[in-house]
């Protein structure tokens, strides 16, 4: 038979596994609000058993139970959808950052409105023709000059801004891969901690949490794969290397590159490029193009407008230099240009003509004030050369992309909640559930006590009530 | 599967805000009045509108420009009606001149009132529209003739003479008559009256109501010419300001939002939002805390 104080070892054991699980369920409650926080709760399995098989054991009835012990703190956690979750909030990441990008250009262009390019367009042939309707009229040329220097300041304006956004971008990744590696510095502190931790043989949960929430922020800048190495550090990839190897962070870099001096995104140990895959670093990186400028969203809307710019202007300059102005003697054509400049970038009207429209070439013959023909020439340029078609094109594509994004975005965000509420219906706190188990752990902590309470009076009968027979 | 207060919470939220955000689109348009602001919105029907935005303007600048040659060929029109009554009155004088029972000093008398016409059909000559000389071919800056009705104004030989207009898309008309063509000739037969006149040459000045009859002939055949010219703007003038409204109505079906359509959608938004509202905050009070003692 178990000795005389086993009963109470058994009920103390009770009390505190009854008050461990109360613990855990103030922790939980106290946790509810927190974000990230997964809800745990106290193991209880039956303690070892008396008797242990044995040649010299006890003889009589057993095995007797011992009473409870709590063998572990549980964490509710499902890596699965942990998993799931850190895929789509790396695309998620990488599509918002498409779409706000694109959405600023969008602004930027700022069409369907009066005061775009197209309109501008629109209005420059309109002075044309309204200089074909009325060649001397000095009125008349000073407003095309005018439209002609509005609509050289838009475009250049606009790619201009395309590049202050491409500047952005860069700006942008560079700051994201220092946000990268401090959290990779993070992981890494904690990993080593959670080592320590579970090599112990408990279960580091707050620490897994922390951990676990810092692997969502990563995955929205960039898309990793993360393995649970058995030690319970987590290896986290970027590509195919390692970012967090164990307890040290191998670090990114961005690099300054020539010839424009973006940044290209470089492991800091061997300066080879990382492979980034998804995550906000990616659509940043898709934005701003390559070093060389030759791919990405941003290159390719400056190529399309300097293309519109240079045809504009071989389509304009072409023909006015044939022609002559209001003071220009024959027979030769003076050969003056009306826009100066070859591409978006430098388009501007010509210093002669914006400081004297009367060297607008409306004429093809010198001293022929009434003569609108090449300005009529030039009128049926621009309307051939499908400047304005182009345009037009660029802001649908344009459109098409942004709205993709958009699109995209939205989706993900569905998937995403979707995927949130499935990690919250495992690990979320619900304070009902709380509120039973309290009451739970709280009665068996009262029985427990009143078990004592009962061994206690018995013990005492023992004691002092046998053997005073007579007294 | 187990639902937590947090989740209830966030779903509250999430809803809330997507009611919100679908009342701010739909704000955004009524105040507008248009459906798209920018290109993300319906990428299609931007590309279109941006289209049809500048067919819009395309038509009404021809629309100007017709209005502009219809000016050109009004003033055209009356000035050469004026010269063709000048030469007619020109023409009663040489008939009543070639009469016998004259005598020269009838003739003479005759001969200022000829004089007079001419200087009146070289004034005609010199008629301005604006800035330009009606007459002078493309030198509209000069005036064509000077006091003895010489030209010097453009000719088809210097390729000096057409003024043109685009009335449509590639499609020029010249609005001007040239002074050599129409007023030399005329000049010419009614100098050649005064002369007679003056010479008491009963013959000669018979001689002249041919010529006056030629360069009436020329004047007549120029003005019917203005006259059709006028005609053909007028029915391309009709087309267009129907091509215009096609346009516009198109403009408007791709870019502006309908209005009770818009207004409706509003309305169910907010009454979907104020019941989202009061859902929301019945389902997030209560616990099982509210209810043990």
């Amino acid at each position: 038979m178990p000795g005389t104080f086993f009963g109470l070892e058994s009920a103390v054991r009770a009390l505190r596994a009854q008050q461990t699980a109360v613990d855990v369920v103030n922790h939980n409650i106290a946790n509810a609000n927190t974000p990230g926080y997964s809800r745990q709760e106290a193991v209880m399995a039956a303690a070892t058993p008396y008797t242990v098989p044995a040649v010299n054991r006890d003889p009589s009835a057993g095995q007797v139970g011992t009473g409870v012990e709590v063998t572990r703190i549980r964490r509710a956690r499902d890596s699965f959808v942990d998993y799931q979750l850190r895929n789509e909030l790396a695309t998620m990441g990488r599509w918002e950052a498409a779409r706000d990008s694109l959405q600023q250009v969008e602004s930027v262009l700022n069409e369907p409105s009066d005061s775009g390019i197209n309109t501008l367009l629109s209005r420059f042939w309109q002075s044309w023709q309204e200089l074909a309707n009325a060649p001397s009229d000095g009125a008349v040329r000073a407003s095309l000059v005018e439209q002609g220097k509005a609509l050289a300041t838009a475009i250049s304006y606009a790619y201009q801004q395309l590049g202050k956004f491409t500047e952005d971008a860069d700006l942008q990744i560079r700051l994201t891969v220092d946000d990268v590696n401090s959290i990779a510095d993070r992981i890494a502190a904690l990993n080593a901690q959670i080592a320590q931790v579970e090599l112990s043989g408990q279960q580091a949960n707050d620490l897994s949490d922390e951990r676990d929430s810092l692997l969502d922020q990563l995955s929205k800048q960039v898309k990793v794969a993360v393995a649970i190495a058995p030690n319970g550090m987590a290896q986290v990839f970027v590509g195919s290397r390692l970012l967090v190897d164990g307890s040290s962070a191998r670090h990114l870099q961005a690099v300054t590159t020539a010839p424009y001096g973006l940044a290209e995104v470089q492991w800091a140990s061997d300066g080879q490029p990382a492979n980034v895959t998804g995550g906000s670093l990616r659509g940043l990186l898709d934005q701003r193009g390559d070093t060389a400028q030759t791919t990405g969203v941003l290159p390719d809307l400056k190529a399309k407008l300097d293309g519109i710019a240079s045809d504009l202007i071989n389509a304009v300059n072409g023909q006015h230099v044939q022609g002559f102005g209001l003071d220009d003697a024959g027979p030769t054509p003076p050969g003056r240009l009306f826009f100066t400049g070859s591409g978006a970038a430098d388009i501007a009207v010509a210093g002669d003509v914006a400081d004297n429209p009367r060297n607008v070439a409306a004429a093809s013959q010198a001293g022929a004030p009434g003569d609108s023909s090449n300005a009529i020439a030039i009128v049926n340029a621009l309307t051939g050369n499908g400047v304005s078609a182009k345009y037009q094109a660029l802001i649908a594509g344009l459109g098409v992309q942004a709205r993709t994004a958009s699109e995209t975005v939205d989706n993900q965000d569905v998937l995403v909640q979707h995927l949130q509420r499935r990690r919250d219906a495992l690990s979320g706190v619900s304070l009902d559930e709380e509120t039973v188990n309290l009451l739970k752990y709280q009665q068996a902590y009262e029985a427990s006590a009143r078990v004592i309470t009962a061994v206690d009076q018995m013990l005492d009968t023992l004691i002092n009530q046998t053997g005073v027979v007579g007294r | 599967m187990r639902i937590t207060h947090g989740m209830l919470a966030e779903t509250t939220l999430r809803n809330l805000n997507a009611n919100m955000a679908r009342l701010e689109k739909l704000q955004n348009q009524l105040t507008t009045g248009r459906r798209i602001s920018r290109p993300s919105d319906d990428p299609i029907a931007v590309a279109r509108a941006l289209n049809y935005h500048t067919a819009v303007d395309e038509t009404g600048q021809y629309r100007r420009n017709i209005d502009a040659a219809t000016g050109w060929l009004d003033a055209t029109d009356s000035a050469l009606d004026a010269a063709i009554q000048s030469l007619q009155r020109a023409r009663e004088l040489a008939i009543q001149g070639a009469t016998d029972s004259l005598s020269a000093e009838d003739r003479r008398t005759m001969s200022v009132e000829v004089k007079q016409l001419k200087e009146h059909l070289i004034q005609v000559g010199n008629t301005t529209f604006g800035p330009d000389y009606l007459f002078a071919g493309q030198l509209t800056t000069s005036a064509p003739f000077d006091a003895s009705g010489a030209y010097s104004g453009g000719t088809a030989a210097a390729s000096t003479d057409a003024i043109q207009r685009e009335i449509g898309v590639g499609v020029s008309m010249q609005v001007n008559v040239t002074g050599d063509v129409v007023f030399t000739p005329a000049f010419a037969a009614v100098q050649a009256l005064a002369d007679g006149l003056d010479a008491d040459d009963r013959n000669a000045v018979d001689a002249t109501i041919g010529s006056i009859d030629q360069a009436l002939e020329t004047l007549m055949v120029a003005r019917s010419e203005v006259g059709a010219k006028v005609n053909r703007l007028e029915k391309a003038d009709a087309r267009l300001a129907d091509l215009e409204v096609n346009q516009t109505g198109l403009l408007s079906k791709e870019e502006d939002v309908d209005m009770t359509e818009a207004i409706m959608s509003y309305a169910v938004a907010e009454n979907v939002y104020k019941a989202s509202l009061s859902a929301g905050s019945r389902a997030i009070q209560p616990s099982l805390l509210d209810y043990l003692r």
